[in-house]
Order: C-alpha cells, then structure tokens, then sequence
C-alpha cells in the first residue's frame, strides 16, 4: 500500500461532445456521435474525411495580441483546465507554488502552428514566419501555459508518448506525488491535429476509418466486426490531483480516488499491439492499487477500432479479467480518437460514469465475434453502485501502454 | 493627431486589449508592455492591415506609435498605385 490518498477534486473536458465533462458525460450516456464529415482538399490529396473537430470559437475572451501566444491544442488545455479548477474551488493561484505542479500529455504538440510555419515559408514568395512558431509549437507549450497561469512552480511534466501521453502524464503524476514532491497537480493533456499536413499523414498510414457511407457520424465501430479503423478528434482534459490531507485541510470533497497506475513497453514493433505488453500495464496497474481483477467494475477500453487492435485489447482483457471478466466499452466511436489527450479525455469519462452510477456503452456495434470474449456494454448505459472501481486503457503507437485505475468515492 | 496614428492607435487598442486613455502614442513600445516578441506579432498585425512590409530596424529607430505612424504613412505612400487601390483591411472587434 501507498500513502495517503491521491484524490481527484476537479475534472474538466472539451471534445467535440460539447465544452465541459458534464456535456460529455450526457453525451456518453445518450450515445450521441461528436463525429461529422470533413469535406478535406481533394486538390492537395486529402481525400474527405470523418473527424470529432471542436467548432466553438476558443480563446475569444483575449485580445489577438495575446491569443496569438496559443496554438490550438493550448487553448484547448486552458478550457479543461479552467473548468478543472473552477470544480475544485480552487483560488486564481495557488497558496504554495512551491508544491504544486503541472502534468500534461500530448502527442505532436503545436501541429497547426507548425503546419502554418511551412506552409508560409513554402508557399510564399517572401515567407514571413511568426516570432510565436516556436513556443507555440514545442511540446511543453501548454504546459508552460498552464503553469504561468496557476504558478505551478514544484514540476512540470511533458508527456509525449503518441496515444498514451496524458495517460502517463496522469500515471505520472500520482508518482510524484506519492514521492512527496507536489500536494496538487493539474494533470491531463490536449490534442489538436486536424489540419491537412497531419490528417493526411494518417490517411497515407492506413489506418483511418473511411467516413460510413449511410452515417458518418457512426464511422468509427470499435469492437464491431464491421470496424474500419479510428476516426481522429480534438479536445483537453483536465483534473485536479491533489493529496487527501491537502484536499481536506482547505476543504475540498474527492470526486474519485486516482488509485493505480501501470505502465509498460512493448519494444516490438512500432505500431502493432502486443497483448504481452497491455497485459503486463493491466497487472501493474491493479497491483499498483492493491485491487484484484474481480474487483474492477468498468473498463474504458483504448478501443481505437482498428482491426488488429481491438482484437489484441480483448484478448489482453480476457487474459487479465476472464472472458467475458469485466463490462467494457469503448468511448472514442462517440468522441474520436483524441491521441494524445485521450488517456486524460476517458479517465474523465471514467470519473463521470462512476459519479453518475452509469457506465457509457459502446456505440456503433452491430455484430461482434469479440463478443465471445469481451463483455460488451451496448445500447443504455449500465447500472453501477456507488464506490466502485473503474480501469482506462491508453496504448500507443510506439508500443507505450498504460492502464489507469480510479475508484469512486 | 495625424489620421494615420488614430487609425493606428485603434489598431493597437483592438490587438493589445488596452483602452484608448491608456495609449500614449509617444511612450516606447517596451513602456507599454511588448517585449521583442510581442512587438514583432504587433508589426505583423499593422503589415496585415496596411497591406506593406516594415523593416523592422527602420521601425526601432523611432519605437513609438507616433513614430510608427510615420514610417506607416511613407510605406502605404509609397506603394505601387495598384496596391495603393486596395483599402486597408478594417478594424474590427
């Protein structure tokens, strides 16, 4: 056993299903699609496609002279993050800089900043590169961000581990914590890549859905025998970690308890998923919280809906659960595949379902020979008692997997 | 006030966030709070409007509004008459 507690006191979340965790947790519950019909550029080669993309307006309460500081995926984390804070009642800034930190996830960073940079410099006679391209562009941009605005002074994490990146950043930030080393830690990860250069680097990879021809708002099938591949989206999210005994002394209540976290490396192949290694991230995250698998009520699976993936996460499931051990779903056919702020996304997704009692099903699923052996939750969200206890899968490309547990309070 | 520099301070007013009162058109860009950074996306933002290039050491030698309204006024001046012809793209909130 660890120490004290590591308590969840906010949670924030902007997807294509709508601007706050609240939204998206009714949108879970109702199984409404976020995913829409992208017209792409057929002239530079990017065939249309189907994508989770966010249309409302962002960073619109700053002057462009300060908008203009923010790639996309940034101001995407200022949204979770200001919601986040806001739900832990926390102050404009913090008490103790000194023992508060950030830890963020994302997988390619400022991709629009960095689509625009050449796009200038190799389109235009007299390029004119912005001064902001590289500190809108690096990696740790929203991080950065993040810490200038709540004086997070202890640490600053910079997870970019392609689909398991806020995952970790979440993993790791309950590390150092339990080393004593931060109280509270904002945590999660943003992700925002839907621009030409970067959907078409997708496309060439094979492994995007095609828009469904008759709904595309249902394109993305994860678990279904019909499944095409993964359907990208956009978004942050956000949570508040603190320490019990911080939580209490200022009087903040938990929202669930971040209990164990589990991480391993395939180091096989740079795209194709190893059962070894999910297995081994699923076992190291249970033991990780002192929970046997009987134990686990709910698991938010990584579920991208790619053949071989699917297949490959239920089977690691069924070795660690039993077949048919643990009701499943996969959030991302409703949401899209937020890449690196995925992780973060689905342990919100985790934490609503546990708070609500009802466990989000798995949307798109018509026939499904995985049905054999994972417990699919199709159609209403599923019943579940209070203070139960829920796992998130995160594997990534680059054979990084990670495994969350939380448990409700 | 020149035309050019009330265009200008609206501008300014609309890119940075600041009331008109607290714009003096002669304190230096650092006084009013642009770092090197922040000053080079604010000449992107006149170039954008005035439809002109500024080199920016010309621009540093006088570092003012007042002083940039000047270098403005010669460079949209100075355009070729079929650039001259487009209207300045406007100010909006």
């Amino acid at each position: 056993m660890h120490g004290e507690a590591i308590w969840i006191t906010g949670i924030g979340a902007c997807s294509a299903l709508g601007t706050d965790a609240e939204a998206l947790a009714d949108a879970l519950e109702a199984g409404r699609s976020g995913v829409r019909l992208h017209a792409g550029d057929p002239a530079r080669g990017l065939s249309p496609f189907a994508a989770a993309s966010i249309e409302t307006p962002l960073g619109q309460d700053m002057p462009p002279a300060q908008r203009n500081l923010y790639d996309r995926h940034s101001l995407l984390a200022l949204q979770a993050a200001s919601q986040a804070w806001h739900q832990a009642a926390l102050p404009a800034q913090v008490a103790a800089p000194d023992r508060a930190a950030v830890a963020w996830g994302t997988g390619l960073g400022g991709s629009n900043a960095l689509q625009q940079s050449y796009t200038e410099v190799l389109t235009k006679e007299t390029p004119r590169v912005h001064p902001y391209t590289v500190v809108r562009v690096m990696s740790n941009s929203a991080a950065s961000h993040l810490a200038m605005r709540y004086q997070l002074r202890a640490a600053m994490l910079t997870m970019s581990n392609a689909c398991a990146s806020s995952a970790q950043a979440l993993g790791e930030a309950l590390m150092l914590m339990r080393q004593g080393r931060a109280d509270l830690v904002l945590a999660g990860g943003s992700e925002s890549m839907l621009n030409t250069g970067s959907v078409m680097a997708w496309q060439a990879m094979g492994v995007m859905a095609p828009p469904d021809a008759d709904d595309p708002t249902a394109s993305c099938r994860p678990f279904d025998d019909g499944r095409r591949g993964l359907v990208l989206g956009e978004g942050a999210a956000a949570l508040v970690l603190e320490t019990a005994s911080h939580a209490r002394a200022r009087g903040a209540t938990a929202l669930a308890v971040l209990a164990g976290y589990g991480h391993s490396v395939d180091a096989v192949h740079l795209s194709r998923p190893q059962a070894d290694g999910q297995e081994r991230a699923l076992r190291a995250a249970l033991a990780d919280a002192g929970m046997s698998p009987d134990q686990i009520a709910y698991v938010n699976a990584h579920g991208t809906a790619t053949e071989v993936g699917d297949a490959v996460e239920a089977e690691s499931l069924a070795r660690v659960f039993g077949p048919r051990g643990v009701p499943v779903s996969a959030t991302k056919a409703l949401h899209g595949h937020l890449i690196g702020a995925g992780g973060a996304l689905e342990l919100v997704a985790c934490v609503q379902a546990l708070r609500r009692g009802r466990l989000p099903g798995s949307a798109h699923v018509r026939n499904s020979q995985l049905r054999e052996i994972v417990d699919l939750i199709e159609g209403a969200p599923r019943q579940v008692g209070p203070g139960k206890v829920a796992v998130s899968n995160s594997f990534a490309f680059g054979g990084s997997n990670v495994s969350l547990v939380v448990q409700g309070v | 006030m020149s035309n050019m520099l009330e265009s200008l301070r609206q501008l300014a007013c609309r890119e940075l966030g600041v009331a008109e009162g607290d714009l003096d058109s002669h304190a230096t860009f650092a006084d009013l709070g642009l770092d090197s950074l922040m000053l080079v996306d604010f000449m992107f933002a006149v170039e954008d409007h005035y439809l002109i290039q500024i080199d920016h050491d010309a621009a540093m030698k006088a570092p003012t509004l007042a002083g940039l309204a000047q270098l403005v006024e010669q460079l949209v001046a100075a355009k070729p008459a079929a650039d001259a012809a487009a209207p300045a793209a406007p100010v909006t909130a």
